[in-house]
């Protein structure tokens, strides 16, 4: 499978500080993986160099062979967090605003997200409860045809119903060959969704590997093996 | 295009709509009040009065203000990701934003004159020195609040927001890019047509780079990694 996504001696400073440093990886397309890591370590500035929010220092990033930079957005699903919205907007015009702008935008879809996640189109996006709050963000996300979903902590305060059928829900919700990057720190809930990982242990140290390896050759859990995996770099 | 106007009037309708409904509230009671209500004058009227004048005139002054603040109040670190996740290019938006500004100035307009037209009614040597009154040559003054000012500040803002050193510091660099610009106009004594064009032209060079600058270089400040 060719590489769809590739990272090519990345680095990111603020404040002269390094959050990621050379970083390179290939990723195919069609996969789920998850992005793991302590808390400031950096998955949030991969997310956002990856969507085109933030631009790298040094090195370039490629999706599907053109430069993320030059990419259209209709190609690349950022997830919005609640706080993003404007404080206005009713479900129904954060629907509106989305479908007048993204092409790849179904607006049927959202509205059957809607009724299947409760939410009512009319509702006030501010007056909703955290958890339904996180649901719009993801109606929203979801109702797109896009190559690529960047998704940083999306089910935080989500139910554990969703929580159970999230990896049903994403594959009636996605096209097949789309790729989903999700920052976590939801192991025991999500550890089943991913195809691949990638845990950042510091600037310019990723691991990037296959969950069936470490299942199968391991023989642990995502959630032994990250602990493993901090523990060593916490000793090193 | 139409598009963005559209959401562009909807999105300043939504941040003005309780200060509009609040002149709108002065505008009313002055209608309703009969001129005869000033006629005894005391203190209770006078500062009754001189509070809906005041209002009128630093609601008048803010509100022409208000076409800077607009030009980059896209870059919130709020709403800056709900804005770039639609893939527009900025150079389209900050047009939209010029006709906002444009609707704005006609309504500042309005306001001043429907105000004086109204405190004309309670008219004393005291209420005349608290009238705003929008001076020619009008359309001096809406070239540079509706396009020349808010094109400069934006420049200002992004040129600030992407050099490395003022990364952290916009506002400060800003005010000094705007600092900068002032010293250098103070050379220029341009008036009449040649003002015009020469002002329109800078305007609309400046919003065109401002929104390269915006589509290729800009970032949100970062608070979590």
């Amino acid at each position: 499978m060719d590489d769809f996504i590739q990272i090519e001696g990345i680095s990111k400073k603020y404040d002269n500080k390094y959050v990621i440093k050379d970083v390179s990886m290939s990723i195919p397309s069609g996969r789920i993986i998850g992005l793991l890591g302590d808390n400031g370590i950096g998955k949030t500035t991969l997310l956002k160099l990856l969507g085109n929010l933030q631009k790298p220092d040094k090195g370039e990033i490629r999706i599907d062979n053109t430069p993320v930079n030059q990419m259209k957005a209709k190609d690349i699903v950022y997830l919005l967090e609640p706080a993003n919205i404007y404080d206005w907007m009713k479900i129904k015009e954060a629907i509106a605003f989305c479908n007048d702008f993204q092409a790849d935008f179904d607006k049927q879809r959202a509205l059957r997200i809607c009724l299947e996640f409760g939410l009512d189109p009319n509702a006030k996006i501010t007056r909703l409860s955290k958890g339904n709050k996180e649901k719009a963000c993801l109606m929203l996300a979801f109702s797109r045809n896009a190559k690529l979903y960047l998704m940083d902590e999306p089910l935080g305060g989500i139910d554990p119903t969703l929580k159970k059928n999230i990896k049903k829900f994403i594959l009636e919700n996605i096209p097949t060959d789309a790729t989903i990057i999700m920052a976590t720190h939801l192991l025991k809930d999500l550890e089943v969704l991913f195809d691949q990982i990638i845990i950042i242990t510091g600037a310019g140290k990723i691991i990037y590997v296959d969950t069936d390896e470490i299942r199968e050759t391991r023989n642990q859990s995502i959630e032994e093996y990250y602990a493993e995996v901090i523990e060593n770099a916490a000793d090193n | 295009m139409l598009q963005i106007i559209k959401w562009e009037f909807v999105k300043q309708f939504h941040r003005l709509k309780w200060i509009l409904l609040f002149f709108a509230v002065i505008l009313l009671s002055l209608t309703l009040l009969p001129a005869s209500w000033f006629e005894t004058e005391n203190d209770a009227t006078s500062m009754i009065l001189m509070f809906f004048s005041l209002t009128l005139i630093f609601g008048a002054l803010g509100l022409s203000l208000y076409p800077m603040y607009n030009m980059i109040s896209d870059f919130r670190r709020k709403t800056y990701t709900m804005e770039r996740i639609t893939g527009r290019s900025h150079i389209p938006v900050f047009f939209a934003k010029i006709i906002i500004n444009l609707a704005i100035f006609f309504l500042v307009a309005g306001l001043v004159y429907t105000g004086a037209i109204m405190m004309d009614k309670f008219s004393t040597e005291n209420m005349h020195y608290f009238t705003y009154t929008l001076n020619e040559p009008y359309l001096a003054i809406m070239l540079e609040m509706v396009l020349l000012y808010p094109a400069i500040l934006l420049f200002c803002y992004m040129s600030a927001s992407t050099l490395p050193f003022f990364r952290n510091h916009r506002t400060l660099g800003t005010f000094i890019g705007l600092a900068i610009v002032s010293v250098f106009a103070s050379f220029l004594h341009l008036s009449g047509p040649v003002y015009y064009v020469v002002g329109l032209i800078i305007g609309i060079i400046l919003i065109i780079a401002s929104g390269e600058i915006a589509d290729q270089r800009f970032e949100q400040h970062v608070y979590n990694y």
